[in-house]
């Protein structure tokens, strides 16, 4: 994509500064670091955009936009769009717009969670893997390869299928499978970071090895991490979707687009594209949004997170 | 300069050897983390006390955990992946029928999705900032944000519900050939799988096209005077292909996902169909069975692609 730099010129002196002064200063530069990293550039700015546009649609527009979603109705089963229900309806009778603002609660707040608890777990352990270094730091991260040996759908699948479907076990299902990711990527910036002067005088001033890796190196691995997690979320919400189409999603009646879709499709012979399209380019559109943020922030951070 | 790439692809080897077992360790691990135990998961849960027990005697679960973890690798290694009662078949023999299967489904759509994206991907890098650039890269972001299983679905929408041009589902006979003498009914299959492929592969070779393009030795070939065509014959293609080869080792793991979700969608028999009516009934063995065979695949495909590159490009070996 085009190359929006007006953000970086303006964020790079900060950024080397943060690196010579070691542990990194807080509230002086953060209303602008957020500022730049959201708004920043033209990609930030558009997936800003939809982002609050979606969350807006998902969390504030069943208030406006009341339908019922609890008593199928028999007489309304793949109603066509129409005045009443603007996308129509699904195979229960029910008002598929209100469906997809519902399902849309579910795949933000699980690809938020999981995305969430995968950058933190998995920059911890690739501080500490890229921290400690020889024995322990091969013995970590073979056990990273074996995990990622392993095509994630198919891991997700096996995970899903032992443990049973909720919503607090999905997030850490897919969790599971996310966090590999970011211990890979924290790792290669802790080999770096960890050879630089003020590593080494907070080690010579008698700083423990935790201190050290929990003031010095994640802090400065921070961005590198905070880009990863916005593809991290875009990731767990198609993740989502695949398993709630091969049915292992959370269970019903807890509605998701990824588990509207795979209803959905059952009608496409009947010719009902309404419950087909929309839900699908929701998740489109919400993985675009997350990605376009990323690639802005990346810009606007200087930072390097896609592996 | 030989004993240098020898000593490499000796560690490596040997790295991947690790990670194989690390593999069969995690297997093992799933295995026993199945709720109520693993024979209890294997018979089902209408299994009475009885009969746990005698599997368990049979199948030597009331060892001790690392004996029993010794024993299922001498098992794997006479080419024993256990047996799945769900199917009265052993793991063996339906990877045996159904792989081959897969092969024909995600073969050649990675042959065909190589060759348009590397092509893609070069043009881009001629076409910088251009408006067909931005066009490319635009569908690619939309292709690649695309869940696998709904663009199968508009393509069957289009295509075979409104059309009537090709078939909604894939050849279902049990030979791998019916991929290649039924090819009509393979196009969706194929096309769904090549088109979420190229959204990674263009991508790839844009920026390794571009890399190559800001190196010294093509300004200098521009300084000399040689022509466009020449520079991207002689320079840009024989270096940006480089990253081409480790791109199908790695792409492997995310064919064999999408091969899941196209077989489901599809309704094609292959190893991707076989896991996931293993997930529905809860077949262990034929789960942990994909686990290693498609592990087994990936960290072949790793390994090759390692090699490769170290051919290629010596400065890989120092490293």
């Amino acid at each position: 994509m085009s190359i929006n730099s007006a953000s970086q010129g303006m964020l790079r002196p900060a950024q080397e500064e943060i690196a010579e002064g070691g542990e990194v200063g807080v509230g002086l530069h953060r209303g602008e670091l957020l500022h730049d990293a959201f708004w920043g550039g033209r990609l930030a700015r558009i997936g800003t955009t939809i982002i609050v546009f979606i969350v807006l649609f998902c969390f504030v527009g069943p208030l406006l936009y009341r339908t019922n979603q609890t008593q199928p109705d028999q007489l309304l089963i793949t109603d066509p769009p129409s005045s009443q229900h603007l996308l129509g309806t699904d195979g229960n009778g029910f008002d598929e717009l209100g469906q997809l603002m519902i399902g849309g609660q579910s795949a933000l707040e699980i690809g938020l969670a999981s995305a969430f608890l995968a950058s933190i777990f998995g920059a911890l352990y690739g501080a500490v893997a890229g921290y400690l270094g020889g024995f322990w730091d091969g013995l970590l991260m073979r056990v990273v390869d074996t995990m990622l040996a392993i095509p994630g759908l198919l891991l997700l699948l096996l995970l899903a299928v032992i443990f049973s479907n909720s919503t607090p076990t999905l997030i850490i299902i897919l969790t599971l499978f996310a966090w590999l990711g970011p211990a890979r990527l924290v790792r290669g910036e802790t080999l770096t970071l960890r050879t630089r002067e003020y590593v080494q005088a907070a080690k010579l001033m008698g700083a423990s090895s935790i201190r050290i890796v929990l003031r010095h190196i994640v802090p400065n691995a921070l961005g590198t991490v905070v880009v990863n997690t916005t593809f991290q979320i875009a990731d767990a919400i198609l993740a989502l979707a695949a398993l709630s189409f091969l049915g292992l999603g959370p269970p019903p009646p807890a509605a998701n687009w990824g588990g509207m879709l795979s209803d959905g499709t059952e009608y496409l012979t009947a010719g009902a594209w309404w419950l087909v399209y929309p839900a699908g380019a929701a998740i489109v559109i919400t993985v675009i949004a997350f990605n376009f943020l990323g690639d802005g922030i990346e810009e606007a951070l200087g930072a390097r997170a896609r592996s | 300069m030989w004993s240098a790439v020898t000593a490499y692809i000796a560690r490596r080897f040997a790295q991947s050897i690790m990670i194989l077992l690390g593999v069969t360790l995690l297997a093992f691990v799933l295995l026993h983390l199945i709720p109520g135990g693993s024979a209890r998961g294997i018979l089902g849960p209408r299994a009475t006390a009885g009969q746990i027990a005698a599997f368990e005697q049979a199948n030597d679960l009331n060892k001790s955990v690392f004996r029993q973890y010794v024993l299922y690798l001498d098992h794997l290694l006479h080419g024993n992946f256990g047996y799945s009662y769900k199917l009265n078949q052993t793991v063996s023999s339906v990877f045996a029928q159904d792989l081959p299967k897969s092969l024909a489904l995600v073969g050649p759509p990675t042959v065909l999705a190589l060759a348009i994206g590397a092509l893609l991907g070069i043009w881009q890098s001629q076409r910088r900032d251009k408006l067909d650039d931005h066009l490319i890269t635009g569908v690619g972001y939309v292709l690649y944000a695309m869940p696998d299983f709904w663009l199968a679905f508009i393509l069957i929408d289009l295509f075979a519900l409104r059309l009537f041009w090709l078939p909604p589902i894939a050849p279902s006979s049990p030979s791998w050939t019916a991929a290649f003498t039924d090819a009509k009914a393979m196009i969706l299959p194929w096309a769904t799988l090549t088109l979420v492929s190229i959204a990674v592969f263009s991508r790839y070779m844009r920026s390794s096209a571009l890399d190559t393009l800001s190196r010294d030795h093509i300004r200098t070939a521009q300084a000399k005077g040689a022509q466009r065509g020449r520079i991207l014959r002689k320079h840009v293609i024989r270096n940006a292909s480089i990253p081409i080869i480790t791109l199908i080792g790695l792409s492997i793991p995310g064919l064999l996902s999408g091969a899941i979700l196209e077989e489901v969608v599809f309704n094609y028999p292959g190893i991707g169909l076989a896991t996931y009516n293993a997930a529905l009934v809860k077949d262990y063995p034929i789960l942990l069975g994909t686990t290693l065979v498609f592990g087994a695949l990936t960290i072949a495909g790793n390994l090759v692609a390692d090699i490769a590159y170290a051919y290629a490009d010596p400065r890989v070996r120092l490293a």
